[in-house]
């Protein structure tokens, strides 16, 4: 009981406490400089190499670390991994857009890291940046490390090809929808080397920054039995396939004669974001109906909740990710307060379950 | 920039002589923490985040080729550095340990500059001036 009351003292909530681990001292200023503005962040320190950021840890433990993937005298994935075994830490990753650097970024997620940003480029500028620091250091302060999703030891029973193929030979008119932020492209990775070459044509909304998307799903269709790629405007959606959505723009199902293809389009932020699952949930109850299946996974705010509920009167079926398979039970619990939701399964349960309601 | 070092040695008087020359070389240790053998190094890693591992080579229960053997075949562990202390009757096996992937080795008896210079060098420290350095150096 004791617990109870003083949980309910400590209204005032604590400040985010941030630690900024990075090798260039322009790239820290800002940072500190944008995150105090800030009334619930406070940067404890900064470090500019990851012996430094050992010992400020330790010290000083933070809520949430940025880290530069790429520094001198250790890189930035062996400074993750150790970290992640000895001091777990729920760390936003900031790369630069190249190729070489996205596909860091993503080893950086398989190793516990939870959000990645890109440093800012191109038309991409610093103030565009800074809101996504924030948004992204407050999604990462909600979210908890547990050593078993940190190793991606898990495997859950993978249904067999032959349970598929019978369940979904008549199908093909079926499509998946997916969502997910802070912790789904784990998440992601999970569902989709479980499904079939057999599959319905699913899309799927990650939200990250544009590039980081291509690498993702590029490293998708090197692990996954369907093909993954990114969507490109026009693309049909068939079965076996998963389209990612490419970041900075919105991605919408579109019917085309008997089947359905993708529009890739720009547009105001939606819930902050930008693809946005609303936007894609929306669309696809409009055009799929009932022939829909959405899934709302890990991930902070309530983006996808309001397409959710809406797909779901349109007689599609809902599934949520639980909150203790959640790296950020954000978007699911929206989503099924607002009642959007028909069924809540464990990540591990999600193919299983797709499997099922499909074949009903 | 301080390292955390781990030492290896069955000796307790060998293993504080080794702190004491770290200490006296003004290599910037962080953390120093000992084990009496590989078994017990092994199990320190567990929870102790180390940098640099300096280690004897005959040991009981689990010298140091099984100990670098373990470190080589542990993921969380394949590239720690180690260096090995040696005496002239290791010198057999010394070879087989460089060949394990040791990032050098010190002769007993040893210089601090001797230390602080391969450890900075494995480190990729400049070996600029020792903080505590004095001249009179000591064989140990």
């Amino acid at each position: 009981m004791d617990c109870v009351e003083l949980g309910a003292t400590a209204t005032p909530r604590k400040k985010i406490k941030v630690l900024i681990v990075d090798d260039s001292a322009i790239v820290r200023k800002i940072f500190s400089q944008e995150l105090s503005r800030q009334e619930d962040i406070e940067v404890v320190g900064t470090a500019p190499d990851p012996y430094v950021a050992r010992e400020k840890i330790v010290r000083l433990r933070p809520d949430v670390i940025t880290l530069d993937i790429e520094m001198p005298r250790m890189d930035g994935l062996s400074f993750l991994r150790k970290l992640m075994k000895y001091f777990p830490v729920p760390a936003v990753i900031v790369s630069s857009l190249t190729p070489k650097n996205s596909e860091m970024a993503l080893e950086a997620m398989e190793c516990g890291a939870v959000e990645v940003l890109a440093k800012p480029g191109g038309s991409y500028s610093v103030g565009d940046m800074s809101v996504q620091l924030v948004e992204k250091i407050r999604a990462a302060s909600q979210a908890r490390l547990s050593p078993v999703q940190q190793g991606g030891a898990t495997s859950p029973q993978k249904p067999g090809h032959a349970e598929w193929s019978k369940a979904l030979r008549t199908t093909t008119h079926k499509i998946i929808a997916m969502g997910a932020s802070t912790g789904g492209t784990e998440a992601l990775k999970s569902v989709l080397t479980q499904m079939p070459p057999t599959s319905p044509g699913i899309v799927v909304v990650q939200h990250m920054p544009p590039r980081f998307t291509t690498a993702f799903a590029e490293r998708l269709n090197s692990l996954c039995d369907i093909e993954v790629r990114e969507a490109r405007n026009g693309d049909s959606v068939l079965p076996g396939l998963a389209l990612v959505a490419p970041g900075n723009y919105h991605m919408l199902l579109r019917r085309s004669g008997g089947t359905y293809c993708v529009e890739i389009k720009n547009g105001p932020l939606v819930c902050h974001q930008r693809p946005s699952v609303d936007v894609l949930f929306h669309s696809v109850a409009q055009h799929a109906g009932s022939n829909a299946l959405g899934v709302i996974m890990t991930g902070m705010g309530k983006d996808g909740a309001k397409g959710l509920l809406e797909m779901r009167q349109a007689g599609a079926h809902t599934i949520a990710q639980d909150e203790a398979s959640c790296v950020v039970y954000g978007m699911p619990r929206e989503a099924v307060r607002c009642g959007a939701v028909e069924s809540v399964v464990s990540l591990g349960e999600i193919p299983r379950t797709v499997l099922r309601i499909l074949s009903s | 920039m301080p390292y955390n070092i781990l030492i290896v040695d069955d000796s307790r008087s060998m293993r504080k002589v080794i702190r004491k020359v770290l200490d006296l070389s003004g290599f910037q240790m962080g953390e120093c923490v000992e084990a009496g053998n590989g078994r017990e190094a092994l199990e320190l890693l567990e929870s102790h985040w180390i940098d640099l591992v300096l280690s004897d080579i005959h040991m009981p229960v689990m010298d140091g080729i099984g100990f670098i053997r373990a470190l080589r075949n542990n993921q969380s562990w394949s590239d720690l550095p180690v260096v090995f202390i040696t005496t002239e009757s290791n010198e057999d096996r010394l070879q087989e340990a460089m060949d394990l992937g040791a990032k050098g080795y010190i002769r007993k008896p040893f210089q601090p500059e001797e230390i602080r210079s391969l450890l900075c060098q494995i480190m990729g420290e400049s070996d600029g001036v020792p903080r505590a350095f004095s001249d009179e150096g000591c064989d140990f």
